[in-house]
């Protein structure tokens, strides 16, 4: 028997849901962006540059891309500074209050993100609990406007995304040596000068590695943009969909979930080739 | 207030470190329990011991990583017990070493003076220096990573010594070094210490490590002193089995005392009458301790007892006996003089000089 098969065979299953599930219809959306749509003679099966060409040329889709990248910048930038310093902590603590700690953080995301959205939905909601309260002991006579606001995405985002930033954080703070703290104090530097000059430069790199998690899930959230952001403060995500089903102008939509692709593969793939080369004489 | 000069000479009288009653625990558990311990300046002390002795924690009290539950630690007559340990003034070289892997070689030496605030030019000048005196000059530059374990050993000494303190301690410095180096680095590590003259605490499982080093060792056991003295003195007089044991190999028998002359007693072990120099009263149980060094294999019936011999293993410098006799199965190590010795089998004679003896403290 050929020695490649058995390989080959373990690999079959894992490859065929691969290439049934994923690679056809990527494949399938990358011709479709190329077709032409008519509002009364459906997609057409011809080929060109053109959907492409009005999704540059278009300011209304400039503001979306920039608008999606804008809150991506700043959930990540959000959860690295939660994150980081809530790792740090969490690996300071007894180990009992780590454990529940831990299961804190990590427990939302078991929780669908459909539900939590809808969670921060009714927290926020012109007659949410928030407003409610507010109105209730009398700071505010008009309910404030939360819903529907990129700040809200944001929030709601970051509640989303940050155990991936305390995970990967997590992880690079167990490989650092603890004695290493003792010998910066022993050297004379105080606590804060520690953190900063000898354990933050040691976890830049789960930092960096979680910035990239949170910033791919953020470039292409759907679920929370749509339900917080409803339908004039769209993202990418949520203006494929729409294009898709709303418009039903399917190549269009295509072509738009094509760039997101790509913007999303260039944007982490040279981050990820900046932090690899920034770390590589240091870390193995 | 006395005239300085009277204030000088009192500060001279007292030691320079020094630990008094000192406890450590941990819950229920005892770490260190009412630990004493004098050190003057310059001096090198080991604190030896097996793991869980608590000779970690009592270095880690001196650092500042941990507070004494009771007890006062002093340097140069100020208490420290209290005292943050980025305010100490201590060098230490951990066993992992601790480099900062971020940084180069030169800027790990460097930041203890950058904590001190020393300039740009004369940090510089004393990192190049204190590089100069570990033999690493020529990797100011490298990162820890690029370096092999012996060097990351050099840059940690030099790390702790550059700053100048008035205390460095090194907690198992060589243990992750491979033999030969290790044994370079010892006579590396205390050359350094002396040319610098600084007062040094060496924490340290390795006896052969402590007595090459040391002026003196204190031996630990379950949180306690054991022994505190000089290595040879230490080595020759352990007072209980277990120094004796910790430091080299010791035979040991039971006895029981049956007479006692002028510093002597006459100790019967298992129907043999051995004469040890020291004192006990008559009838009392006692241990027995001879090291096998000094111990001599001679015709059968010209020793003091007959004995015969289990196994042989020859080690290049000595040959390792392991011999049976009425006192039990012991240990003798002959010096390898190029001549042949007893074989395996063989019925052999066992002698010994009587004041290489020792009655060991009852523990």
């Amino acid at each position: 028997m050929n020695r490649l098969l058995p390989p080959y065979l373990l690999n079959g299953p894992a490859l065929i849901i691969f290439v049934v599930m994923l690679v056809v219809p990527m494949v399938m959306t990358f011709i479709l962006s190329f077709n032409s749509f008519d509002f009364y003679g459906g997609i057409k099966p011809d080929y060109g540059w053109h959907n492409y060409l009005e999704v540059v040329q278009d300011s209304y889709f400039h503001e979306i891309f920039l608008r999606t990248y804008g809150i991506a910048i700043a959930v990540t930038f959000l959860c690295a500074l939660i994150g980081a310093p809530e790792a740090y902590i969490l690996s300071r603590m007894s180990k009992t209050w780590r454990s529940l700690c831990l299961l804190a953080i990590l427990g939302p995301l078991l929780i669908s993100v459909i539900v939590r959205t809808l969670g921060w939905a009714l927290l926020i909601g012109n007659n949410g609990v928030v407003n409610e309260i507010l109105i209730g002991i009398g700071i505010i006579e008009t309910p404030l406007k939360m819903m529907f606001t990129t700040g809200s995405v944001i929030v709601a985002l970051v509640h989303v995304l940050v155990p991936f930033m305390v995970l990967s954080v997590w992880t690079t703070l167990q490989k650092l040596d603890p004695q290493v703290e003792n010998a910066a104090l022993s050297l004379g530097a105080s606590h804060f000068t520690t953190l900063r000059r000898v354990v933050l430069p040691q976890v830049m790199p789960g930092v960096l590695a979680g910035s990239l998690i949170v910033f791919a899930l953020t470039a292409s959230a759907f679920a929370t943009p749509s339900i917080l952001g409803g339908r004039r403060l769209k993202v990418v995500a949520t203006t494929a969909y729409d294009e898709y089903l709303n418009t039903l102008n399917w190549p269009l939509g295509a072509s738009i979930a094509v760039i997101l692709l790509i913007a999303n593969v260039v944007v982490v793939m040279s981050y990820n080739r900046y932090v690899e080369k920034k770390y590589a004489a240091v870390f193995d | 207030m006395p005239p300085f000069f009277l204030k000088l000479n009192l500060v001279n009288q007292m030691s320079f470190l020094s630990l008094k009653n000192i406890s450590k625990r941990f819950g229920d558990f005892v770490a260190v329990e009412d630990f004493n311990l004098e050190v003057d300046k310059g001096e090198f002390i080991s604190l030896l011991g097996p793991s869980g002795c608590g000779k970690t924690t009592t270095l880690n009290m001196i650092a500042g990583f941990e507070e004494p539950t009771t007890g006062a630690i002093q340097i140069d007559g100020r208490d420290m017990t209290h005292v943050s340990p980025n305010a100490r003034d201590i060098g230490i070289v951990f066993q992992s070493y601790a480099l900062f892997p971020h940084m180069t070689v030169a800027e790990n030496v460097g930041f203890g003076l950058e904590m001190r605030k020393v300039g740009k030019q004369e940090r510089r000048e004393r990192v190049m220096e204190t590089l100069e005196l570990v033999g690493l000059t020529e990797f100011a530059e490298r990162v820890p990573k690029a370096l092999s374990g012996g060097q990351r050993q050099r840059v940690a000494l030099a790390r702790a010594i550059v700053i100048r303190p008035q205390l460095l301690l090194l907690d198992e410095p060589l243990s992750a070094l491979d033999a030969k180096i290790r044994e370079s680095m010892q006579v590396e590590l205390r050359n350094i210490q002396r040319t610098v003259g600084i007062t040094t605490i060496l924490v340290t499982h390795d006896q052969a490590e402590a007595m090459a080093m040391s002026d003196r060792i204190a031996v630990m056991n379950m949180g306690r002193m054991a022994r505190l003295g000089e290595p040879f003195e230490i080595y020759e007089k352990p007072g209980d089995s277990f120094t004796s044991n910790f430091l080299g190999s010791t035979n040991i028998f039971d006895g029981e005392v049956q007479d006692e002359l002028e510093g002597q007693v006459l100790v019967n072990c298992s129907d043999i009458g051995l004469h040890i120099p020291g004192s006990a009263a008559k009838g009392a149980r006692v241990s027995v301790a001879i090291r096998p060094e000094k111990v001599g294999l001679v015709q059968a019936g010209k020793g003091i007892f007959n004995a015969k011999v289990r196994t042989r293993i020859f080690l290049g410098t000595c040959w390792a006996y392991q011999v049976e006799s009425d006192l039990g199965s012991f240990n003798v190590t002959l010096q390898n003089t190029g001549h042949s010795v007893a074989g395996e089998g063989e019925t052999v004679g066992v002698t010994w000089h009587d004041d290489a003896v020792r009655i060991l403290a009852e523990r």
